[in-house]
């Protein structure tokens, strides 16, 4: 079934550079003319902890009078960092979404020069910098939204909590005076601009389908249903319960159990089948556990119409999403489940540490219509694949699926739940996407 | 208890009247050891060379700490400081200062004149060492809180040692018969060798060397190795030409279905560790490629981690321990 395009769809037709982490150079006026050193405490000296001193507070940069045509310029610069979106504040929010804000401020710039009298792009992209720790704009776009909408966007501004680290600046106050409405001060984007280089972005949107969760009553009968089928207790970690319009219902349950539990249910002697499971299950590591996601077409009796193995490391962490919809446009709903593992041996020291994230679409009939899996390895914290990789679904009027891919350097703890580098702070590689097709054929996406 | 009685209103520095009174007016919170050192020379001394003094210091302990700081490690590698450039491990006053007395065994005159004193028995019975020897994982949603992280008193507890009426302190503040602060332990060879009992048969047949091993805990008080999970012992028997065979003693994790059937936790698994004595015996049996050895040479180690570990980032840390070694002729016609 075609679906219409969402407020919250994303990505788009642009280029992409890559990135520094430096900060942009700032437009002239707003660099700060003098900040004071901070005061160097010899080694040998290092003060008592339990003594509060006085603390040193470098004076605040000088930020001058900031008028249309400063803010006009920073919008130009920030907006031409990628080629221009028809559909700009989307891409902006959906770039918000996965944490890239530093990406996000582009295009909220190229939405505020697209409608110079709007004072949202200016305001979100004041947020996007507030995120991205870049007080230019948080102060160019504040200013600038404040122009736009008068005070009620003054009031909002002095009460967002985005903005909390920057009230005490000295711009702040003098940002948030309303003075007379400045409309269609932005100019048109300068003709001469350079379209930057690489193959276009594609637009994608949330993974989306509905939920509904199974009564705990009918899951116990299902936990029963399995554990007889797997020999182990299984931990049901998320579920999901849909109707046709037939009536039927179909059960699906993501569900994990102990390898060793169920290597132990087969063992007569307790202390000799411990040694014998060890060596079976384990080897030189910990145990692993089986993970599943099993769809149950009948409680009376119980009837497990199918049970796909899914992998998410030896220990599944999350649920991320587990929904149901017309994801392939075929006219049949298909589940949609995204999974996280985390497996540490069981070492709290953490030595080497597996991370992985599964995206898997299954037919109405259980069987697995698409798989995509990322895995990253962290040894001391360092993650050592620096390649993220996120899919969402396309969100144009299509049913192909997008790849979104970026490197990066970080820590394990610098990466959001997706395994994707959220931190604008980050050594960042440029963003790219990848279409994934749908076969009508095949029913299935071209694999990664 | 883990966390020992810290900011106390104490002095241990004086030894004469004079000093005292002096010490008294310029300091009321001088716990360090150097103070105690100054009376108590030849407890310091040996407990500077001491496990307990490097608990804060020692590279593996720091290494850890470096990667996932927190309290509970404060707790029992530096509990009587709370500045880190101070920390100096487990150090005279963790044990020996609680409510602003020292606690002893037995008083005198000049301990009187130095600092407020108190007889306290416990300072020679396992709860005293239990705090930082008996504990459970820390809550962190992937281990069983129930689980002991360390286990060395329960161990002890179940040992012919405790029945015997010894206690922690009989072997590790022992120095041929004299009270010791040096805490012999993992890095005492000699006390190593004296722990547990091995013995290896070797046969051949059938194409296969087939190596027997017992090992029977003898003189120590509880399972072989105690302490830390990641603490584990291997034996290994290797032919002159260079076949190799190794079984490692450890506690092994695992995820298990918690009793509830609700939910999956680390515990252990299997204990392949040899048991305290008095609570049996470890027997296992390797088998090597005959490549017409006449013997098996053995060894026994001890390693404080895993050696994979030791390889990648603590090179030059002395992680691995000798406990025995040998050789066995092999038995049966070629």
């Amino acid at each position: 079934m075609l679906r219409p395009l969402r407020a919250l769809a994303v990505l788009l037709a642009i280029a992409c550079t890559p990135r520094s982490r430096e900060p942009e150079e700032a437009a002239p006026v707003a660099v700060p003319e003098e900040v004071a050193p901070a005061p160097v405490v010899p080694v040998s000296a290092q003060p008592d902890p339990t003594i509060v001193a006085p603390v040193a507070v470098p004076s605040p940069p000088e930020w001058g009078v900031v008028g249309p045509a400063e803010i006009d310029e920073l919008l130009h610069e920030l907006a031409a960092k990628m080629a221009t979106s028809p559909d700009a504040a989307e891409v902006a929010a959906g770039l918000h979404e996965l944490g890239l804000h530093r990406d996000s401020e582009t295009f909220y710039a190229q939405a505020a020069l697209a409608d110079a009298a709007a004072w949202q792009p200016v305001y979100d992209l004041a947020r996007a910098g507030a995120k991205a720790g870049d007080e230019t704009v948080v102060h160019f776009g504040v200013r600038a939204a404040v122009r736009r909408g008068g005070a009620r966007i003054a009031k909002r501004a002095s009460g967002d909590p985005y903005f909390r680290d920057y009230r005490a600046a000295a711009w702040f106050d003098d940002a948030v005076r309303v003075e007379a409405p400045a409309v269609g001060e932005a100019a048109a984007p300068s003709e001469d601009t350079p379209a930057p280089p690489g193959p276009p972005l594609v637009a994608v949107r949330k993974l989306g389908g509905r939920t509904q969760t199974i009564a705990k009553p009918e899951l116990a009968t299902i936990v029963a249903a399995l554990k007889e089928r797997v020999l182990a207790t299984p931990v049901i970690h998320g579920s999901l319960q849909s109707t046709d319009a037939a009536g039927n219902v179909a059960r699906w349950v993501v569900y994990e159990f102990s390898e060793f539990d169920a290597c132990m249910a087969t063992q007569t002697d307790a202390k000799a089948g411990k040694r014998e499971c060890r060596k079976k299950v384990i080897g030189d590591g910990r145990a692993c556990n089986q993970q599943g996601i099993a769809l149950v077409t009948s409680l009376d009796p119980v009837t497990i119409a199918a049970d796909e193995r899914i992998a998410a490391t030896c220990r599944l962490r999350k649920v991320e999403h587990i929904a149901i919809d017309d994801y392939d446009g075929d006219g049949n709903d298909e589940v949609l489940v995204v999974v996280r593992g985390r497996f540490d041996n069981g070492d709290s020291r953490r030595e080497w540490v597996d991370y992985a994230r599964e995206v898997r679409f299954l037919r109405g009939d259980g069987t697995t219509q698409f798989v995509f899996r990322k895995e990253q390895q962290a040894f001391d914290g360092r993650v050592q694949d620096t390649a993220s990789k996120l899919v969402r679904p396309r969100s144009v009027e299509s049913h192909d699926l997008v790849l979104l891919a970026r490197t990066f350097e970080a820590e394990l703890d610098e990466l959001d739940a997706e395994l994707w580098p959220a931190d604008d702070e980050l050594e960042l590689g440029p963003l790219t996407t990848e279409v994934l097709a749908y076969d009508a054929g095949t029913d299935t996406w071209a694999a990664p | 208890m883990r966390r020992a009685g810290a900011a106390l209103g104490l002095l241990l520095a004086a030894c004469e009247p004079a000093a005292a009174a002096q010490v008294e007016h310029a300091t009321a919170i001088d716990l360090s050891h150097v103070s105690c050192g100054e009376c108590h020379e030849r407890e310091a001394r040996e407990w500077s060379g001491s496990l307990h003094a490097r608990a804060w210091d020692d590279p593996i302990f720091q290494r850890e700490y470096a990667s996932t700081p927190s309290e509970s490690c404060r707790d029992c590698h530096a509990p009587s400081t709370s500045a880190p450039g101070r920390a100096t491990g487990i150090d005279c006053a963790t044990c020996h200062v609680r409510d602003g007395h020292v606690l002893a065994t037995r008083t005198s005159e000049a301990g009187e004149r130095a600092h407020p004193m108190r007889i306290d028995a416990a300072l020679q019975t396992p709860d005293h060492c239990a705090g930082c020897h008996q504990f459970a994982f820390m809550d962190d949603g992937s281990h069983a809180v129930d689980e002991a992280l360390q286990n060395t008193l329960v161990e002890f507890l179940a040992s012919d040692a405790s029945r015997d009426g010894a206690t922690c302190q009989t072997c590790h503040m022992r120095d041929e018969g004299v009270v010791s602060h040096r805490f012999p332990g993992v890095e005492d060879p000699e006390q190593l060798a004296r722990a547990v009992d091995v013995e290896i048969a070797a046969r051949r047949g059938g194409g296969r060397i087939t190596v027997d091993v017992r090992i029977e805990g003898a003189d120590i008080g509880h399972a072989f190795p105690t302490g830390d999970v990641f603490r584990r012992a291997e034996l290994s028997v290797t032919t002159p030409a260079g076949a190799h065979e190794a079984f490692s003693m450890q506690r092994w994790l695992g995820d298990t279905i918690d009793a509830d059937g609700a939910s999956l936790h680390v515990r252990t698994i299997d204990d392949s560790r040899v048991p305290p004595p008095g609570t049996g015996e470890l027997r296992e049996t390797l088998e090597l490629v005959d490549d017409g050895a006449d013997a098996i040479a053995w060894e026994l180690r001890l390693h404080r981690i895993p050696t994979t570990v030791d390889a990648r980032t603590l090179a030059g840390v002395t992680t691995s321990h000798l406990v025995a070694r040998g050789v066995v002729a092999i038995a049966g016609p070629r």
